[in-house]
């Protein structure tokens, strides 16, 4: 599931599960949402109980989105196998981490 | 029909989960490498249906079969430099070699075979 809160941030919040059954959604959702950006995204993933390389790809057109609009993207609240998932694919090297 | 393959695969895997009480952590992993595997099946290969096979021994074997060609999935992942660098796609098999004990491929008998420890 995904939510998008514009705040001081725009809050992307990624919750249960983010596979290749949804991802697509969620993707189309951020590429709606998230152009232009007038401020940096944070990906809130504490919620976030499994995520495949699928879900990364929507993770990771978030970051491209921010680039675009020359802010920072960062990722919040990673646990658990799902932080091992972002560790291993290489996305922690780009993604900011929050406490 | 890759949806409906992944929602079968995934109750599959709940059930075998729950039976051998296997912890998050290592039913992440089973359901992670089986799930990527099953959706580059049918998004790269002309396979309609495969065979999966899940044992608990000392490691999660697994094992998994469909007919094709000698095409073979387990192509690594270039290593990424830079975000702009990143192509959409290809990194399943990257975390199916990440997340795995051993991976293996082979061709036999008109078959591409799978075998997996997690």
């Amino acid at each position: 599931m995904i939510e998008i809160h514009k705040e001081e941030n725009f809050f992307v919040v990624l919750s249960q599960r983010l596979d290749a059954m949804n991802a697509d959604d969620a993707k189309e959702t951020v590429t709606q949402e998230l152009v232009d950006i007038d401020r940096n995204i944070v990906i809130d993933v504490s919620g976030l109980e499994y995520i495949s390389s699928a879900g990364l790809q929507v993770v990771l057109k978030c970051a491209k989105l921010a680039q675009e609009s020359h802010k920072e993207c960062f990722l919040k609240g990673a646990h658990g196998t799902v932080k091992e998932i972002f560790q291993v694919s290489g996305f922690l090297t780009f993604l900011k981490e929050m406490e | 029909m890759t949806f409906r393959a992944i929602e079968e695969v995934d109750r599959y895997l709940d059930t075998f989960c729950t039976k051998h009480t296997l912890n998050d952590d290592l039913c992440y992993r089973v359901r992670l490498v089986t799930e990527e595997l099953v959706t580059n099946i049918f998004k790269y290969t002309e396979a309609q249906t495969f065979d999966l096979t899940v044992r608990c021994l000392e490691d999660i074997e697994i094992d998994l079969a469909y007919l094709s060609n000698s095409f073979d999935l387990t192509v690594r992942k270039p290593e990424q430099k830079d975000l702009a660098d990143i192509k959409e796609g290809g990194l399943g098999l990257f975390l199916v070699e990440s997340m795995t004990k051993t991976f293996s491929y082979r061709h036999h008998n008109g078959k591409s075979i799978y075998k997996l420890t997690v």
